[in-house]
């Protein structure tokens, strides 16, 4: 069918002329504005016929708005998602459900659509643990909202596609160098080129990059000594410390990081052949939840180390059936060294600093087979059938050590050693008749021998009844299944818990997309329930006495938590965009807000969730003149006040809050005039308050209900600049606009 | 915090280093005795009229199990050690013996005694 | 199964690497039809009914799936270039060929689609003084023989023009339209 109002009657009929036209190719760059996005269904389709609200940050994005990593693209650039930074790896949120401490679980991280989340801890990390180097990084796609009907667990308040550069947009050698005053420093260098191979044309693409944080320095409230200590002796909190029973003052050892990492991308006839590399070591800057650790201690520490395969092919048998086949393999492991008085840490005497060593291992590899079934040959009507078939092993514990000596003064304790295997059948269809209606409808089935299987539906339509107008609506399902550290993990401070039910959401979302001329405005609206949701939850007296009586708890074990299946979410609320540009596409600007009514509902009655901010959003500006005049750009990103991490402690007069937050990154980019290839980044980051969210130093249980708890700084001034290097990049054509 | 603070570990060690060793440790809990129990000073300072933990003393001896407890460690020597664990270890068979739990009755009493013969009694029990 | 995905893969020939993702049909079609009008050429080339030539290379999938989507998404416009039109999916028999059709039967636009690699030299030698507009969605064609092409960075659409190209093919795009272009000089 073709007959459909355009929208230049649309806007008649309302009364508003058609926009005043200062450029008759306005048309023709709304067309060319539109984004292409591939993560949704797992084929590119513009954004606005998409199966979900996503948003995309491109290349050009992270380099003019001064970007480091996947969690400041999101934090400024992405609709609906939000990130809130404990000093540790960054907690994500989205539509206002944050949980603090999660570890990522509950976005599922691809890399060009290879999950990395691991199966041992569920986690992912978005900061510079991420491990791609950002230099390579061609666009990230933000899906807000489940996905597991094509990617499984994990994929619940959203995904998060990072898809890498191919050879023609990172052609040549690239060497860059960035230092921030007093914080970090960051170096890397890369390559694209294209090569026969046995008679095929052939390219890679490689890139490797070495981040090093060694500050600020940071300031914590210091806590007045509150309680005797153990064995009536004051606490000490600094190795090496006075024994005054005083926490807090300055970090000047403890916040650091170091992260190298490297990617390299091979793809030769229908062969993609990916490989990543990356390790993230990062210090504890600050006592928090179960891990208590002596103050400003440079040898407490956490280390991830992962390395992945992937290998890929792609094969049209004919134009009706085509197969997609991908072997993959990942190793994962994660070191925690924690650092305490052994004293008042592990209630020792002898020596005098402890050590609790958590290690953990996963290992993973699997087969993915996917058949496109294109019915009518013009990919209108189109069944994707895929199986993904993946084994995982996975081995932890935790040693006590004597920090000294590096001898364990008792037995190891949460100790797992499992492998199992999942089988996951998925199906996917759509329907394009025409240009104003899109369909799509799928289901996937994930079996596991640790929970019962389980279906993760959705559908969605998209109708155009205008030409420049989209009318979404979408209905999704997702979870995610317990990792092995909630489910069999025991130690003095967490009981096993065995089995556990997968969380699971569900979503019911609408939107309207209007884009006129070079202009885009989205209003969508949602509904989220989640159910089982997996927390850690304090053991009463009676429940560890059992625990005990049945040898499963040491009698001296106290403050011990346990994963249960404790709450259910209610969340609803909106999101809003905006964005576009002017002056010929020079001027380039988004806007975006979302306002969320999120609630936790357990034995406890319906409560606010910690750390989560019910409104949040972003703005960026930039203008790009062409030629060699530097680029200015602006981004903002903003969240009301919101609780703390931990406010629900009897004996407060009032629920302690975090007041709104902005931050404000301003950066000037651009090319020397006169020396070829060499480019420049300037950029400075200014946050409106000192702390966060994220309460430090000992569990406000024990302080003084009318003293408020010790929060988490936050790094509110910082500056830097970088300098890059790209030579040999020329394939012939010169840049639109005349940008050099 | 100055760069280089830090020695620079090589890329190749962190990503490629030797695989993480999850194998469990055993450690073998010897369950110290003491051998000669407590000495008579300690127990004249835990138990006697008018001593500093004989208020302690007389609460344990209302409640169930707590004497056999007692007894128990007095036997064991349990109040020579001064940190909470190296205690617990001499005592895991007192623990045992009457199916000590955190939510047993007697064990704030024990938790009592255990706090007073290590700040009021110190000199007089501690010898480790 | 990755056998025999293997086995169909290895079967073809040598040809450009299979894109991971392009510019959708729908997406292409729409910026052709919006393109056209910027051709100072294109009233005179076109007529009164723009005709459109979708090129299948013979025994090629991936040829094959590419022309039928393109010719469905052009299928569905109103207008190109604001006037009616006609497309047709053609095998390709020859540049020669192609290069009579093209004048006989007046076609402002020949979509090349994958797999014709060994065919662009002939392509480039038999459109040369030809009036036509040819248009291909495997970025790598522009510079090795046809005029306009569309590749994906960061997830958005771009246009290439082989400029050289068009003038011999007698497509002259207006200077408001080449500064939303990558031009290939």
């Amino acid at each position: 069918m073709k007959a459909r109002w355009s929208s230049g009657l649309l806007l008649a009929s309302l009364g508003l002329s058609a926009p005043a036209l200062a450029d008759d190719t306005e048309s023709l760059e709304s067309a060319l504005s539109q984004s292409v996005v591939t993560t949704a269904s797992t084929q590119a389709e513009s954004a606005s016929s998409a199966p979900a609200t996503s948003s995309t940050i491109t290349a050009e994005q992270l380099r003019i708005y001064g970007i480091r990593s996947i969690d400041e693209a999101i934090q400024f650039l992405a609709l609906g998602v939000i990130v809130s930074d404990p000093l540790r790896t960054p907690d994500l949120g989205a539509r206002g459900v944050l949980l603090p401490g999660d570890d990522g679980k509950h976005f599922l991280l691809l890399v060009d659509g290879h999950s990395v989340n691991d199966p041992l801890y569920g986690a992912a990390r978005f900061d510079q643990g991420a491990g791609i180097p950002i230099d390579v990084i061609d666009r990230i796609e933000v899906i807000v909202g489940p996905g597991s009907v094509l990617y499984g667990s994990n994929a619940m308040l959203g995904v998060i596609n990072v898809i890498t550069k191919l050879e023609k947009d990172y052609r040549g050698g690239h060497v860059f160098g960035e230092y921030e005053w007093d914080r970090s420093a960051r170096a890397g260098a890369g390559a694209g080129f294209h090569f026969d191979l046995f008679g095929e044309r052939a390219e890679i693409t490689a890139a490797v990059e070495y981040f090093r944080r060694f500050g600020p320095d940071l300031s914590f409230d210091k806590q007045a000594p509150v309680f005797s200590g153990v064995n009536g002796v004051t606490p000490t909190y600094r190795r090496g410390g006075p024994a005054d029973g005083i926490w807090g003052g300055k970090v000047s050892d403890a916040y650091f990081a170091e992260a190298p990492m490297g990617s390299l991308r091979l793809r030769v006839a229908d062969f993609d052949i990916s490989v990543l590399a990356s390790a993230y070591r990062r210090g504890i800057p600050y006592t928090y939840g179960l891990v208590d650790v002596d103050f400003d201690d440079d040898q407490s520490y956490e280390l991830d180390r992962a390395l992945r395969f992937d290998i890929e092919h792609y094969a049209a048998a004919s134009a009706f059936l085509q197969l997609t086949s991908r072997i993959y393999a990942d190793g994962f492991d994660y070191q925690r060294r924690v650092n305490r008085d052994a004293l008042q840490g592990c209630f020792r005497s002898g020596f005098s600093t402890c050590q609790y060593y958590t290690a953990g291992r996963a290992r993973w590899a699997g087969i993915e087979e996917r058949i496109s079934l294109n019915w009518l040959k013009d990919s209108s009507l189109v069944t994707l059938v895929g199986l993904d078939a993946r084994m995982r092993w996975v081995s932890a514990k935790e040693d006590a050590l004597n920090f000294d000596t590096g001898e364990p003064f008792t037995s190891s304790t949460g100790v797992v050693d499992a492998r199992a295997g999942l089988l996951s059948p998925y199906l996917q269809q759509t329907y394009k008749p025409n240009l104003w209606l899109d369909l799509n409808f799928g289901a996937r089935l994930d079996v596991e021998e640790r929970i019962s299987p389980i279906v993760s539906p959705r559908g969605a339509l998209a109708i155009r009844p205008f030409e420049l107008t989209t009318l979404k609506g979408v209905y999704s399902q997702a979870f995610r299944a317990p990792t092995w550290n909630e489910t069999d993990v025991g130690t003095i401070r967490q009981a096993r818990a065995g089995s556990l039910e997968p969380e699971v959401v569900r979503s019911l979302e609408g939107s309207i997309e209007q884009r006129v001329a070079t202009q885009r405005l989205m209003f969508g609206v949602f509904r989220t329930w989640w159910e089982n949701l997996v927390e850690p939850r304090t053991l009463t007296g009676a429940e560890r006495g059992e625990l005990q009586s049945r040898g499963e708890l040491p009698i001296n074990a106290v403050n011990v938590v346990q994963y249960r299946n404790v709450a259910t979410l209610n969340n609803y609320g909106y999101n809003a965009s905006w964005d576009g540009t002017l002056a010929r596409g020079r001027l380039s600007y988004g806007l975006n807000a979302t306002a969320a009514f999120a609630r936790r509902e357990s034995g406890q009655g319906s409560q606010l969730l910690p750390a989560a901010p019910n409104f949040f959003g972003n703005a960026h500006v930039a203008y790009v003149a062409g030629g060699y005049a530097p680029i200015p750009a602006l981004a903002v990103s903003y969240m009301n006040d919101r609780l703390i991490d931990r406010p629900y402690v009897s004996g407060f007069r009032s629920t302690p809050t975090a007041p709104p937050i902005a931050e404000l990154r301003a950066t000037l980019s651009g090319r020397f005039p006169g020396l070829t290839g060499i480019g420049y980044r300037l950029s400075g980051t200014y946050a409106t308050e000192s702390h966060g969210a994220y309460t430090a130093g000992n569990i406000p249980e024990i302080i003084s209900p009318t003293t408020l708890p010790t929060l988490a700084p936050v790094d509110q001034y910082s500056v830097f600049l970088g300098l890059r290097y790209d030579f040999a990049t020329g394939d012939g054509f010169s840049e639109p606009g005349g940008a050099p | 915090m100055t760069l280089g603070r830090h020695l620079l570990l090589p890329l190749a060690v962190l990503v490629f280093g030797a695989c993480v060793d999850t194998t469990p440790i055993h450690v073998e809990e010897t369950h110290k005795d003491a051998g000669a129990g407590t000495s008579a000073e300690c127990r004249e300072c835990i138990m006697g009229e008018g001593q500093p933990c004989r208020s302690a003393y007389d609460q344990c001896l209302a409640l169930p199990d707590c004497p056999e407890f007692h007894q128990c460690v007095l036997e064991r020597g349990c109040y020579s050690p001064a940190a909470l664990e190296d205690r617990l270890a001499c005592g895991q068979p007192c623990i045992d013996s009457i199916h000590l739990t955190s939510s047993h009755p007697a064990l704030p009493a024990i938790l009592a005694l255990n706090d007073c013969s290590q700040r009021d009694c110190r000199a007089q029990c501690i010898t480790e | 199964m990755l056998a025999l995905t293997l086995g169909v893969g290895l079967s073809v020939g040598p040809r450009a690497l299979a894109q991971p993702a392009s510019v959708p049909p729908t997406v292409q079609a729409d910026l052709v039809a919006k393109l056209l009008p910027y051709d100072r050429n294109f009233e005179k080339r076109a007529g009164p009914i723009v005709r459109t030539l979708v090129l299948v290379k013979p025994g090629s999938a991936r040829s094959r799936i590419a022309a039928e989507a393109f010719k469905s998404a052009l299928s569905n416009l109103d207008r190109v270039g604001g006037r009616p039109h006609e497309e047709r999916i053609v095998n390709y028999e020859g540049a020669a060929a192609l290069a009579k059709s093209c004048r006989s039967e007046r076609i402002a636009v020949v979509y090349v689609t994958p797999d014709f690699d060994g065919e662009l030299d002939a392509l480039q030698r038999a459109l040369a003084g030809v009036d036509v507009l040819s248009v291909s969605a495997v970025s790598d064609y522009v510079s090795r023989g046809v005029v306009l092409g569309f590749e994906l960075v960061s997830g958005k659409p771009k246009l290439l023009l082989d400029l050289p190209r068009a003038k011999q093919q007698h497509v002259d795009f207006s200077a408001a339209v080449l500064r939303l272009m990558k031009v290939y000089r």
